[in-house]
C-alpha cells in the first residue's frame, strides 16, 4: 500500500498498541511461536495447546502468562482457568474472521472474564470500535497504520442499537427508559 | 410508516461520516482498494462489471412518495436516470462513481434511508409480506418485527463478519409471501392456544447453489424473546459456520451438518443464557412500534364516491384494457372500498424490475394522490400502492398508463423475475435480461397469457440464485459452457406454504431456444391441465416426463 507523501509526519510503528484508548509506545508482551522456549522473565502468550498441556508450570512461572487464541479455537477450554490468566490474546489471522468477537464477547459475558483482552495480527481502524464493544481492552495495530487516526475509530459511534460486552444497551429499553 | 428518532438519525449520519472517511482515506492512498473491499461492501457499494453498483436498503420495502423522489433524484444526480428494484425488495444503481458514494448516501440520510449492511457477510435487510397491514388474510401486522430486527442488527458488533450473508424474513398472514422457508432465519407470526403472540422461527433456508427449505426450530417463541433467540442462533452461525468454503458457508449447511436436534440443543443452550438479558422486549415495545403501522384512516365511500364506484364498475365491463388491468393488477383489500393497486415494472421489452427517475417521480406523485403517500417495493420487483380507494382506480389507471406502467400482467408468465445478469453483474454466467426479451416477444398476446394463468418464472445468471430460480414455476439458470450462454430449466418450484425446490428438467438449452422450451412446457400443461389447474398444480400431478419428452423430442 503506497503511502502518501504528504502523510510522511504521521507516525507509524510497527506493532504499536493502544490500551484504554491511549498509545502506548513500550510493548512488553511477547507473542512465543509454538516451538518457541518460554524464557524465565518478561510476559509472554501462549498458545491453547500449550497452555493446556503446561499450564500448571505456565501458572507457576514468575512472569505473567497470556493465552492465545486463533479463531478456530474453542474458548470453552480456557473456562476453569481463567482466574489465573491475566490476558487472553486473540489472535485474529484475517479480520474478515468474526469468531474472535465472539470469543471476546464469551470471555466477557458468559465467563465474566475481568482480565484484559488484548486483539493481535489484522487489527485496524476500522474494526476497532466493534472490537471494543465485545470487550476488547488492549489492541496491536497491524503495521503501517496511522495511529493519530486509528484513535479516531473509537469514537465513530454515539448511538448503540443492542448490548453487548460493553455499556450499550437494547435500544428498545433505551426508548423504554427515556419516555 | 416507521418515522426516525434521534437515535436513528445520529446513527445514520454518523455511519455516513464514517464511510466518506474510509473513502478519503482510500483516496488518498492509506486504505488500499483490497482494505477497503469490506468496508464498500458493508455500505452497500459493489464493484460490477463495468462500474460499481449501489444496493440502497429499503426495509421490508416500504418506501414513503419523498423517499421515491429521493431515489428518482439519485438515479439522475449519480446514475444514469434509472434504478433497478431487487428480489430482495432493494433497489440498486449500476452506475455511480466510488467518490461520489459519501454524497449519496447524505442525500438518502436526509429522507431516512441507508445503504448499511446491504451486502457483505453480515445480517442484511429483512424482508416481508408485500401486503402487510392490507392483506385479508393477515393474523399480524409483521412490519413492526421487521424494523425491530433492522434496528438489533444494524451494527451488531459481533455479527458484522459472518461467515456468509444473512437474511431474515417475516410474515404474519395465512399464506406465505416471504417465503419465510427459503431464508436463513424465517419468522411466522402466530398466537398460541393462549392467545398469546409469538413466532414459529425457522432456519436454514435458502436458495443460492445448493437450495435448502428451512427447518423449524422452534414451534413458538413467545415474541419478547425474539432478539434474544435471533441472537442465539447468530452466536452458534458465527462460531461454527463453515469458513473455507463460501459455497458450504451459509447457515443451511451448518443446520444439515449438525442436524437441526443438535442444532437447537446449542441454540437453546446460548438462549438460555441470554433470554433475560437486556434484549428481553416487553409488550408496549410492540405497542409502540405498531403504532408506526397503524394505517392511514380509512373512510367509508362517501355518496360522492359511490358514483366513482359505479364508474369503475362501468368502465369494467366496457373497456377490455381497464378490465384487464384491473383483473390483473389490483388485489382485495382488508376494507371496504380500498383496493391493492400492483403497479408492474415488467413492460415488455425493458429490464424487469427497472424503472426510470421519470417513472419514479410519477410514481411517488400518484401514491402521495392516491395512497397516502406510501407505496412498497415486492419481491417479484414490482411497486405496489396499498390503500387505493376504489372510486379512484380508474383515474388512477389512466396515469398509470401515460407512463407505461399499467401493463396488465402482474401474476403471468410475463411478470417475471430476473436477476441483471451478465449484462451487468460480474458473478453472473449468462444474460438474464436478454432472456425476459425474448420470453416476452415470444408470449406477446394478453389473451394467452390470462389463459395460461398463474406461471411465476424465476430466472438467475448464475448459481448464486438471486432470480430464485429454484422457487419458480419454471427456473432458468444461465450456466456457461465452454464460453457459450446456455440455460438449464427446473420445473415445479415453489416459495411459498407449499414451498419446495424445482426439479431439473435436463440438460442445458441454447440461449436461442429459451422462448422456444417454454413455450413447449406451456403446451404441455394446456393439454393436460384439468380445469382451474394452475401450471404447478399440473407439473406436480402428471410429473415430469411429459414436459421432457416435448422439449428434448
Amino acid at each position: 500500500m503506497p503511502n502518501n507523501a504528504s502523510n510522511s509526519e504521521c507516525l507509524k510503528v510497527q506493532g504499536a498498541l493502544i490500551v484504554d484508548r491511549q498509545l502506548v509506545v513500550e510493548n512488553s508482551w511477547r507473542h512465543l511461536a509454538t516451538e518457541e522456549e518460554v524464557p524465565e522473565t518478561g510476559s509472554v502468550s501462549v498458545d491453547l495447546a500449550r497452555w493446556l498441556i503446561e499450564k500448571s508450570q505456565l501458572i507457576a512461572r514468575q512472569a505473567p502468562v497470556a493465552v492465545r487464541l486463533v479463531a478456530s479455537d474453542d474458548v470453552s477450554l480456557l473456562q476453569d482457568d481463567l482466574d489465573d490468566i491475566p490476558m487472553v490474546v486473540l489472535d485474529m489471522v484475517s479480520y474478515v474472521d468474526g469468531r474472535s468477537y465472539t470469543h471476546a464477547y464469551w470471555l466477557r459475558e458468559r465467563y465474566a472474564y475481568s482480565g484484559d483482552i488484548r486483539i493481535i495480527g489484522e487489527v485496524y481502524r476500522d474494526q476497532l470500535n466493534f472490537l471494543e464493544r465485545v470487550g476488547v481492552t488492549q489492541f496491536e495495530l497491524a503495521a503501517d497504520q496511522d495511529l493519530q487516526d486509528a484513535l479516531q475509530g473509537f469514537d465513530e459511534f454515539s448511538v448503540l442499537y443492542q448490548p453487548s460486552a460493553d455499556e450499550g444497551r437494547n435500544i428498545f429499553s433505551r426508548r423504554r427508559a427515556s419516555d | 410508516m416507521y418515522q426516525y428518532d434521534h437515535f436513528d438519525h445520529t446513527l445514520v449520519q454518523e455511519r455516513v461520516a464514517e464511510f466518506r472517511g474510509q473513502v478519503e482515506r482510500h483516496l488518498n492512498g492509506e486504505l488500499s482498494a483490497e482494505q477497503l473491499m469490506p468496508l464498500r461492501l458493508r455500505n452497500g457499494l459493489y464493484m460490477q462489471r463495468h462500474a460499481h453498483m449501489l444496493r440502497v436498503a429499503i426495509p421490508y420495502g416500504l418506501l414513503s412518495s419523498k423517499q421515491m423522489h429521493m431515489l428518482a433524484h439519485i438515479a439522475r444526480k449519480y446514475d444514469r436516470d434509472y434504478g433497478h428494484f431487487t428480489t430482495r425488495q432493494n433497489i440498486q444503481y449500476n452506475w455511480p462513481e466510488l467518490k461520489d458514494a459519501p454524497d449519496l448516501l447524505k442525500d438518502l440520510a436526509s429522507v431516512e434511508m441507508h445503504a448499511i449492511q446491504t451486502s457483505g457477510n453480515c445480517i442484511r435487510n429483512t424482508t416481508t409480506d408485500q401486503y402487510a397491514g392490507v392483506a385479508v388474510d393477515e393474523l399480524q401486522d409483521p412490519r413492526p418485527y421487521c424494523e425491530m430486527i433492522r434496528q438489533w442488527s444494524t451494527l451488531h458488533p459481533e455479527f458484522y463478519w459472518l461467515p456468509r450473508k444473512f437474511k431474515v424474513a417475516v410474515i404474519g398472514a395465512k399464506n406465505d409471501r416471504a417465503a419465510v422457508l427459503f431464508h436463513d432465519i424465517g419468522l411466522r407470526v402466530l398466537k398460541n392456544e393462549q392467545d398469546q403472540l409469538g413466532l414459529q422461527v425457522l432456519v436454514g433456508g435458502g436458495m443460492g447453489r445448493t437450495p435448502v427449505i428451512g427447518k423449524v426450530i422452534r414451534e413458538f417463541l413467545p415474541r419478547e424473546h425474539m432478539l434474544s433467540y435471533c441472537e442465539a442462533i447468530l452466536r452458534i452461525y458465527n462460531l461454527y459456520g463453515n469458513r473455507d468454503n463460501k459455497y458450504r458457508a451459509r447457515i443451511k449447511i451448518l443446520v444439515k451438518s449438525l442436524g437441526i436436534d443438535e442444532f437447537r440443543r446449542q441454540v437453546d443452550a446460548e438462549w438460555e443464557q441470554i433470554k433475560d438479558s437486556d434484549l428481553l422486549l416487553k409488550g408496549e415495545d410492540f405497542e409502540r412500534m405498531q403504532s408506526f403501522f397503524s394505517g392511514p384512516d380509512y373512510v367509508a365511500p362517501s355518496a360522492n364516491a359511490k358514483n366513482g364506484i359505479d364508474r369503475v364498475a362501468k368502465w369494467r365491463a366496457l373497456d377490455t384494457r381497464f378490465r384487464q388491468w384491473y383483473d390483473n393488477n389490483t388485489v382485495e383489500h382488508k376494507v371496504d372500498g380500498y383496493r391493492i393497486v400492483v403497479i408492474s415494472l415488467k413492460e415488455p421489452g425493458a429490464p424487469p424490475g427497472d424503472a426510470t427517475a421519470d417513472q419514479m417521480d410519477h410514481i411517488a406523485d400518484l401514491a402521495e394522490q392516491y395512497s397516502f403517500g406510501e407505496l412498497r417495493v415486492t419481491h417479484d420487483q414490482n411497486i405496489i400502492f396499498a390503500d387505493v380507494a376504489q372510486a379512484d382506480l380508474l383515474e388512477l389507471w389512466k396515469k398509470l398508463d401515460s407512463q407505461a406502467l399499467a401493463t396488465p400482467n402482474v401474476g403471468t408468465l410475463n411478470d417475471m423475475i430476473c436477476c441483471p445478469g451478465l449484462d451487468f453483474c460480474s458473478l453472473a454466467n449468462a444474460g438474464s435480461i436478454p432472456i425476459a426479451k425474448q420470453i416476452n416477444e415470444r408470449f406477446d398476446s394478453l389473451d394467452e397469457l390470462y389463459d395460461i394463468g398463474e406461471l411465476k418464472i424465476k430466472m438467475s445468471g448464475c448459481v448464486n440464485a438471486c432470480g430464485h430460480h429454484h422457487a419458480g414455476h419454471i427456473g432458468i439458470l444461465g450456466v456457461d459452457k465452454k464460453g457459450v450462454e446456455c440455460y438449464q430449466l427446473t420445473l415445479g418450484g415453489s416459495a411459498e406454504d407449499d414451498a419446495s425446490i424445482g426439479e431439473r428438467l435436463g440438460k442445458a438449452i441454447a440461449k436461442e431456444e429459451v422462448a422456444d422450451a417454454i413455450d413447449k412446457l406451456v403446451s404441455v400443461y394446456l393439454q393436460n391441465r384439468n380445469k382451474d389447474e394452475r401450471f404447478l398444480d399440473t407439473y406436480r400431478r402428471i410429473g415430469i416426463e411429459p414436459y421432457q419428452e416435448k422439449v428434448y423430442a
